[in-house]
């Protein structure tokens, strides 16, 4: 997979999470630029993401999540 | 120090290393009235002289606070996926987290920042401050689990001089930081196990604040506690329900759970709240499992 496969993969998980219509994501996007994307929406997303692609997330990895990017990164390098 | 400054340079600082977290931090704070404000300023400049004493700078207290906020996110996860806390055993998370000076100490540090980043920290220590006057002519308090010192100190101040204040906690790191952080000198400080505790006389007045949820047996401990207390004495207690953290091992899934607890130990609700650490409802909080913080004042 690539960034862009992933993030394919990541949109229809931010839409229903978030509970947002047509979402565009992005690598830069972060959560100022999305109202619904919170603290609390933040670990659903997680725990979402980790069902979906079958993964655990360390502590570190996910300590230095800034952006969707980020959350790429950290998908592509566990593969 | 401009203190309200320094409220937003840690802010600042915060959303470099984790913007989403800064955005919680900064609603925070915007929901609150100007007596936190007031408030803020004070304690920022104490925490400021605190750690100026203890030799860490605000940037390590900042890498501290962000550790425990991504180690409950972790737990969060965890907790989401599975409905238990990850650790149940008090030996364990003791040998894991209260005798590891390392740990402890970022654990203290991280709580000292989140007094007053966290609205919900916020509400329970003013819900404290504002109880807490009834009780001044008290001539014993006793504080278990007694962490950076906060609520002991607050009482300090406001209690009697001729109150005796003793406080204990099972962690050595703790002890020494509350030394540090408590202005009052003749506090008698007990580096135990509560359930080892003895006393030849009963206190006035025992606070607990987030140690429930740290033991196996939370009713051994209530009675423990009552078994300190003068028949006419009051204790404080807060407890938090679904928060998933490195050495919480007990789970109460409701508000309810903790207040049944209280009352088949044998003790009356004086007064009471639940604050919400989310910024949806409690009972909303409660049905979602997000941590809710229950605190009251208890009598016999």
């Amino acid at each position: 997979m690539n960034i862009q496969e992933i993030i394919s993969q990541l949109t229809p998980i931010f839409t229903e999470v978030l509970d947002v219509e047509n979402l565009t994501l992005t690598p830069q996007i972060q959560a100022d630029d999305i109202e619904e994307w919170d603290s609390l929406s933040h670990i659903q997303l997680i725990v979402a993401i980790e069902k979906h692609f079958n993964l655990k997330f360390t502590s570190l990895e996910i300590q230095g999540w800034k952006n969707v990017q980020d959350i790429c990164s950290t998908i592509l390098n566990k593969e | 120090m401009d203190e309200t400054i320094s409220l937003k340079i840690i802010v600042e600082k915060i959303e470099v290393q984790n913007p989403l977290h800064a955005k919680k931090l900064k609603e925070n704070i915007r929901t609150l009235d100007s007596n936190y404000q007031h408030w803020a300023k004070s304690f920022l400049q104490k925490t400021e002289k605190f750690l100026k004493k203890t030799n860490v700078s605000l940037d390590d207290c900042i890498t501290f606070y962000l550790k425990k906020v991504n180690d409950s996110i972790f737990e969060m996860v965890n907790f989401f996926q599975t409905g238990k806390y990850r650790y149940n055993s008090f030996d364990e998370v003791n040998k894991r987290v209260y005798s590891d000076p390392d740990v402890m100490r970022y654990n203290m540090l991280s709580l000292l920042l989140s007094q007053v980043l966290w609205k919900q920290h916020y509400i329970i220590f003013d819900f404290f401050k504002k109880h807490i006057s009834e009780y001044v002519e008290s001539k014993s308090y006793l504080e278990i689990g007694g962490g950076h010192g906060l609520f002991i100190n607050e009482a300090a101040k406001l209690f009697n001089t001729s109150c005796n204040f003793e406080l204990l906690d099972i962690s050595e790191t703790s002890i020494e930081i509350a030394k540090s952080f408590i202005d009052k000198k003749n506090i008698t400080y007990y580096h135990m196990d509560i359930f080892e505790f003895s006393s030849k006389r009963l206190f006035d007045f025992i606070s607990m604040g987030e140690v429930l949820e740290h033991v196996e047996k939370p009713k051994d401990l209530l009675k423990k506690v009552k078994s300190l207390l003068k028949p006419e004495g009051v204790f404080f207690i807060t407890v938090p329900t679904n928060a998933p953290d490195i050495d919480h091992i007990y789970l109460f899934n409701n508000s309810e759970e903790i207040r049944t607890l209280l009352k088949e130990s044998g003790f009356k609700i004086d007064y009471e709240i639940e604050v919400s650490t989310e910024k949806i409802s409690v009972d909303d909080a409660h049905k979602r499992k997000i941590c809710v913080i229950y605190a009251a004042f208890l009598s016999f």
